[in-house]
C-alpha cells in the first residue's frame, strides 16, 4: 500500500485530520525535478501553532520564489497521529507533496522555544532519519536549524549538521542554491559543509569541539578545521525595506491560533530591556516605510480574504511613522470591515484614540507589562515604565469605558527582594482603588488580571550570567503573591508551573552535554513539553537527577562574567563588553536610556549601519 | 435583496475539513471576490450564508449547496469563475443560479440525500439473495450512538431508506447506490446503514475503508425527488455548468 493510501485510512481515525492534508490556498505546488533542492521546513509543534508563525510564511516565500528550491512544510504530528503512523509504518511526510522527509535534500527546523526540542528528535525519528549526527551517512538529508534559539545551538549540536544564526531571508536561499550545485558535483557532504562554513551566519557544530575543566565546567572550544571562522557572526539583512515580504500567504483550512494578515513593521528594538533576548539579538532596528507596510497589508488581505490585520514588531508604537501609518490603515480597515489588531502599544493619548476607534464598544485587550513591582527593580531591568504612567493611562482608560486590565510581571529577577513582590500587590491595589474612586463613571465591576511568569536567564542578554531561582524559591514567591492578591477584590492571579521554566533555563544556557539529556528524555517518551497536558515532569525530574543537574549546575546558577560561555562561538553583533557594562549598571540600579536618546555603543554598528542613536 | 445558490464539490483530501472550516473558506472567498454578504441583525451579526446540509467528516461529495444573500446584485458566472480561483483543489463551484428570495433556507427544504458507496468485501462475492434479504426485511436495525448518553441504541431505520441498490463488479468491492432521508429533523447516516448491511451479509465492516460520496441532495414535490438546484431556480435558466477542467 502506498503512502497516500495508508494516510487516507489513518486520517479517518485521527483528530483534526486536516492538519495533515496540505492543499491550502496559496500553498505552493512545484513539479518535483532532480534539479530542485527539496527543502522541508519543519515547525516542531502542532499545525495550528506553526501556521500562526509569520517567520514560516516569510521563509516559505523566499525559498519558493527561487527556481532552484522547493520548500514544503512539516509539523509535529499530535499523539494520536504519531501512534497511527508508527503502527502503520508511515514515515513523516511533507504536506505539499507527501514526500517522506528522508527523501528530502534538506530538513530544516525552526527553533522558537526550548521546550520544543524533544519534538525535533521525535520528528527525525518518525522520518526514519538517525537522530544523532554521527549515525547519519552521505545519503541522509542535511539537518539544519535556525531561529532565536539558534543563538545557543549547543544543546542541539549533536543532532544538527548546520545551524543558521540571524536573519534567514538571504542566507537560507543561498544555502539551498549552493546545495543544488554541490548535489550535482558528486563531492562528499563534508566538502559542502566546508564550502558554506565561511558564509556569515553559518555554524557547523562538527567543526568545533568543546572542552571542559577538571571540575566538569565548560572551558572553551577548539576548531577542528582551519577554514571554519573563530566565531560565527549572525547574518544580517541590512535593509528590510528592500527585500521581499510575502503577500500571498498560505491560508489555513482549519482554525489556527492566529488567522490573520500580518505585516512586520520593523525588526529589532531600541529600548534595551535587560532580560529580553529578542531586544538584543535582533539589533539594529530596521523599519519598513509606512507606504510599504500599507501596500503589503492591502495586498495580503486581497490575496487571503482574511478579516483581521495585525502588525508585527517588538513594540508597535516605536515605529517612526507610527501615527500616520495607523491612521491610514485604520481608515482602510474600517471601510473594508477588517478588524485591526495592534499588539504591544504604548498607552498614550494617541493610542487610546486608536483603540477607541478600532475596538468600539467591545473593549478588550488593555495590557501593561511593568515586569517588576517597584521602580527600583524596573530600573534594574531597564523597563522604562513608571507607576504614574500606568495609573494615568488607566485613569483615561476607565473614563473611556474599559473595565479590565492585564498586568504582566516576572518574578525571580536579579536583585529581587520581598519589597518588589509587595510592589506587585501594591500596584494591583492602587489600580483597584483608582477604579473604585471613579466608579460613578464606571458602573460595572473593574477587573485586574495579574499574570506572573518566571525569569529565565537567556544568552546574549545583560542577565546571561545571572542565576535562576530554584523551583522552591519560585513556588514560595508564588504562594506569597497568591495569598496577598486573593485578598483584593476584583484581582485575578495567573501563574504557570515553575519546573518548566527551570528546564527552559537548562536548555537555553546549556552546553553540548545537554544533548544527552534531551535524547534520554525523548527516548522515555517526552514530547510537546510546552503543553501542560503532555509535559512529563516525573520523567524530567528523574533525568535531571540521573544527569546530576542540580541547582548548582551552570545553566541555572550564577556564572562569573569572565568564564567561557557555551555560546561564545556565536557572535550576535552586540559586544560582550556592552552586555557586561549593562549588567554592572543593572546591579547598581542605573537605567540606560532608549538608544533613540543617544547611542549606547552596543557594537552592532560595527557590522551594519545603525541610524537610531540620538534620533529623538 | 438578491439570493444566489451554488452547487459545489468537496472531494479528495478536502473531505477532511469540517463544516465550520468550509464556512470560513467560503466567507474568505466572498471577501476576496468583494461580494458583500448581507448580515443578520443583532449584537453578534453573522453573514447570510448557509450550506444546505453538513457533510460528515470523511465523506466526499459531488453536489453540495451553498446559498448567500446580498444587497447588491452580482453576475453569477463571474462569481463562479473568480470564486474557483480563490478556492482550493477539491472544492469547486460547479453550478449556480440566481434564486428567488425565500423565507425558507436550503437546510429546511432538503428531504433526501443520495450516496454512492464503495464497500470492500475482502475477496468475497456477496450473493444477490443475501442482499435481497437485507433489503426486504420488515425492519432494518442500526446501532446508533445516543447523543446524550453516548450509549449505542438500536433503531429501526427502514422508513428512512428511499432506495438501496447494488452491483458487485469483482470480488473485492461492492458498489451501493442509496437514497436516504436527510431532513433537518430526521437523518440517516449512510455509515450506520453500511455497518448493518455488512453484518447482515457477513463481511467485516471498517469505517476507514468504506468510501462514501454524496451525489446529490433532493427536496420532495408531489412525491417526486427534485435536485435542490433545479428546485431553487424555476426551470433551468441562469444555470451555469462549469466545464470540467482537465
Ligand atoms: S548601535 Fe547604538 S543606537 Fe544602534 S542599537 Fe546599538 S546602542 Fe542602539
Amino acid at each position: 500500500m502506498n503512502l497516500e493510501h495508508k494516510l487516507e485510512e489513518i486520517l479517518m481515525r485521527v483528530e483534526k485530520p486536516a492538519r495533515y492534508i496540505g492543499g491550502e490556498l496559496n500553498s505552493i505546488k512545484k513539479n518535483t525535478s532532480e534539479e530542485l533542492t527539496r527543502f522541508a521546513f519543519c515547525f516542531p509543534d502542532r499545525y495550528e501553532i506553526g501556521m500562526s508563525y509569520m517567520g514560516l510564511q516569510i521563509l516559505y516565500h523566499h525559498l519558493n520564489r527561487t527556481d532552484h528550491t522547493y520548500c514544503e512544510r512539516v509539523f509535529a504530528p499530535a499523539a494520536d497521529m504519531e501512534n497511527e503512523m508508527r503502527q502503520a509504518n508511515l514515515p513523516l511526510f511533507t504536506l505539499e507533496t507527501k514526500t517522506p522527509l528522508r527523501e528530502m535534500d534538506i530538513v530544516g527546523f525552526t527553533l522558537q522555544y526550548e521546550l520544543s526540542y524533544t519534538n525535533i528528535l521525535n520528528m527525525l525519528d518518525l522520518s526514519g532519519i538517525p537522530i544523532r549526527r554521527e549515525m547519519r551517512d552521505e545519503t541522509s538529508p542535511l539537518i539544519i536549524a535556525g531561529g532565536p534559539c539558534a543563538f545557543n545551538p549547543e544543546p542541539l549540536a549533536d543532532f544538527l549538521d548546520v545551524v543558521l544564526v540571524g536573519d534567514g531571508e538571504e542566507l537560507l536561499p543561498e544555502i539551498c542554491r549552493r546545495y543544488g550545485l554541490w548535489k550535482r558535483s558528486g563531492l562528499v557532504k563534508e566538502a559542502f559543509l566546508k564550502e558554506i562554513c565561511t558564509l556569515r551566519g553559518v555554524y557547523i557544530p562538527s567543526f568545533y569541539e568543546p572542552f571542559y575543566s577538571d571540575e566538569g565546567l565548560y572551558a572553551g572550544y577548539q576548531k577542528r578545521i582551519h577554514e571554519a571562522p573563530d566565531r560565527v557572526l549572525k547574518a544580517i539583512v541590512s535593509d528590510i525595506e528592500a527585500i521581499d515580504f510575502p503577500v500571498k500567504n498560505i491560508v489555513p483550512l482549519i482554525e489556527v491560533v492566529h488567522d490573520r494578515a500580518v505585516v512586520e513593521i520593523f525588526r529589532g528594538c531600541t529600548r534595551g530591556c535587560r532580560f529580553c533576548q529578542a531586544g538584543m539579538i535582533y539589533r539594529p532596528v530596521r523599519e519598513r516605510s509606512k507606504e510599504t507596510i500599507h501596500k503589503l497589508a492591502l495586498e495580503q488581505l486581497r490575496n487571503s480574504g482574511h478579516q483581521e490585520l495585525s502588525l508585527l514588531s517588538l513594540s508597535t508604537s516605536d515605529h517612526s511613522e507610527f501615527e500616520a501609518m495607523v491612521t491610514a490603515l485604520m481608515e482602510d480597515c474600517k471601510r473594508e470591515q477588517i478588524s485591526l489588531s495592534l499588539p504591544s502599544l504604548r498607552l498614550d493619548h494617541f493610542s487610546f484614540k486608536v483603540l477607541e476607534e478600532i475596538q468600539g464598544v467591545r473593549k478588550s485587550g488593555l495590557t501593561f507589562a511593568p515586569e517588576a513591582g517597584t521602580q527600583r527593580l524596573r530600573d534594574v531591568i531597564n523597563k522604562n515604565l513608571t507607576e504614574e504612567e500606568i495609573l494615568s493611562a488607566l485613569d483615561q482608560a476607565i473614563d473611556l469605558g474599559w473595565n479590565s486590565v492585564k498586568l504582566y510581571f516576572m518574578i525571580g529577577l536579579p536583585t529581587e527582594t520581598q519589597e518588589d513582590l509587595d510592589g506587585i500587590v501594591d500596584l494591583a491595589r492602587h489600580i483597584m482603588e483608582l477604579a473604585h474612586k471613579k466608579s460613578d463613571h464606571n458602573k460595572g465591576r473593574f477587573n485586574v488580571t495579574v499574570s506572573v511568569s518566571k525569569f529565565v536567564p537567556k544568552p546574549f542578554t545583560p542577565f546571561m550570567w545571572c542565576a535562576q531561582d530554584t523551583t522552591e524559591a519560585f513556588d514560595q514567591k508564588h504562594f506569597y503573591l497568591k495569598d496577598r492578591l486573593k485578598k483584593i477584590k476584583g484581582v485575578t492571579y495567573r501563574y504557570h508551573d515553575s519546573f518548566t521554566s527551570h528546564l527552559e533555563a537548562i536548555m537555553a544556557r546549556g552546553d553540548r552535554r545537554i544533548g544527552a539529556l534531551l535524547y534520554a528524555a525523548w527516548e522515555k517518551g517526552c514530547r510537546f513539553d510546552a503543553w501542560t497536558e503532555y509535559f512529563r515532569s516525573d520523567i524530567w525530574k528523574a533525568l535531571l537527577e540521573d544527569y546530576s543537574i542540580g541547582t548548582n549546575h551552570p545553566s541555572v546558577s550564577e556564572i562569573p562574567t569572565d568564564a567561557p560561555l557555551p555560546w561564545d562561538v556565536i557572535d550576535c553583533g552586540v559586544s560582550n563588553a556592552f552586555l557586561r557594562q549593562e549588567y554592572e549598571s543593572a546591579l547598581k540600579g542605573y537605567a540606560t536610556p532608549d538608544c533613540r536618546y543617544g547611542c549606547n555603543d552596543c557594537g552592532i554598528n560595527a557590522y551594519t549601519p545603525c541610524p537610531w542613536g540620538g534620533v529623538l | 435583496m438578491n439570493r444566489y445558490v451554488f452547487r459545489f464539490t468537496k472531494t479528495g483530501s478536502m473531505r477532511f475539513i469540517s463544516h465550520l472550516d468550509l464556512q470560513r473558506l467560503f466567507r474568505r472567498m466572498f471577501k476576496r471576490l468583494e461580494v458583500e454578504l448581507m448580515y443578520s441583525k443583532g449584537y453578534n451579526p453573522h453573514p447570510k450564508m448557509n450550506i444546505a446540509q453538513p457533510l460528515s467528516l470523511g465523506f466526499e461529495s459531488n453536489s453540495e449547496y451553498l446559498e448567500i444573500e446580498t444587497e447588491k446584485s452580482y453576475d453569477i458566472i463571474d462569481m463562479i469563475k473568480r470564486g474557483n480561483e480563490a478556492l482550493t483543489e477539491g472544492i469547486v463551484l460547479t453550478a449556480g443560479i440566481e434564486a428567488v428570495p425565500s423565507p425558507k433556507n436550503l437546510s429546511s427544504i432538503v428531504e433526501y440525500a443520495e450516496y454512492a458507496v464503495c464497500l470492500p468485501t475482502g475477496g468475497l462475492l456477496i450473493s444477490n439473495e443475501a442482499l435481497d434479504y437485507f433489503n426486504s426485511q420488515k425492519s432494518i436495525i442500526v446501532n446508533k450512538r445516543d447523543k446524550k448518553t453516548k450509549k449505542k441504541v438500536e433503531k429501526d431505520v427502514k422508513h428512512l431508506i428511499y432506495r438501496l441498490t447494488w452491483t458487485q463488479t469483482d470480488e473485492n468491492e461492492l458498489r451501493i447506490h442509496t437514497i436516504l432521508r436527510a431532513a433537518s429533523n430526521e437523518v440517516l447516516n449512510p455509515m450506520l446503514l453500511m455497518e448493518a448491511l455488512c453484518e447482515s451479509v457477513g463481511i467485516s465492516f471498517e469505517q476507514e475503508t468504506c468510501r462514501i460520496v454524496r451525489t446529490d441532495l433532493y427536496c420532495l414535490e408531489d412525491g417526486i425527488l427534485i435536485p435542490l438546484l433545479d428546485f431553487c431556480g424555476s426551470g433551468k435558466e441562469g444555470l451555469y455548468e462549469k466545464r470540467k477542467e482537465k
